[in-house]
């Protein structure tokens, strides 16, 4: 099953590097098992966290709402939402 | 709900559980709703919960985005905005009984653009709608 997780607002909280939490190892380890992990680069920014502090192998994706619209309504089966 | 049978368009449904301004739901909620209009899909919306009261007139936030304004904009550009009857309410919207013409529950301070409805309007849009996307926690 593919996965893709869209990270917006307060969530892309969870795409800051050197997390020692169990969110920072379950992160890393749905990238190792290929879930594809995209966070809005406007909303890290807002949030004080430049692309070097963004966990490695997490995309930061500019105008996010296009690309999770575009997802959304042409690829994927399900959506889930948190 | 969104007439996409003639057409083939797909249809994104979307509930929206919190209020304007507390949190960013209704904010992330208005764009991707707006980003979906211009790509073409249509997009229905139901408020619920403390979500109603992003149909509130006359909201005049000082910094934040603001969310009535965005509403208007977006059943505008042909969204197809709906409320829950028994939240709004709860939380002091409805003026009287349900009016046929107008298909909706009157409302003084509810935005026109947003119909106050049963909550059977979301159950439409549940089926209606190719996906569902949910903004918020009630």
């Amino acid at each position: 099953m593919d996965v893709t997780v869209y990270m917006l607002g307060d969530g892309v909280l969870c795409a800051k590097k050197g997390q020692k939490g169990y969110v920072g190892r379950n992160m890393k380890t749905a990238l190792e098992k290929g879930v594809k992990i995209k966070a809005s680069s406007k909303d890290l920014l807002a949030r004080a966290i430049p692309p070097e502090y963004v966990e490695p192998g997490v995309e930061v994706t500019d105008d996010i709402e296009d690309k999770f619209v575009e997802d959304v309504m042409e690829n994927a089966d399900r959506v889930i939402s948190w | 709900m969104v007439d996409a049978e003639s057409n083939n368009q797909k249809i994104l449904s979307m509930m929206l559980f919190t209020g304007p301004y507390g949190s960013q739901d209704a904010d992330h909620m208005c764009r991707i709703a707006e980003k979906a209009l211009d790509k073409g899909y249509g997009v229905q919306i139901f408020l619920y919960g403390d979500g109603v009261h992003a149909q509130l007139k006359g909201q005049a936030p000082k910094i934040f985005f603001n969310i009535g304004e965005a509403m208007q904009k977006l059943v505008k550009k042909g969204a197809v905005i709906k409320s829950c009857v028994r939240c709004s309410k709860a939380r002091g919207y409805v003026d009287g009984e349900f009016d046929e013409g107008q298909d909706r529950y009157p409302s003084d301070k509810a935005l026109d653009e947003v119909k106050i409805y049963s909550l059977y309007g979301f159950i439409d849009m549940i089926k209606s709608g190719d996906k569902l996307i949910t903004f918020g926690s009630s």
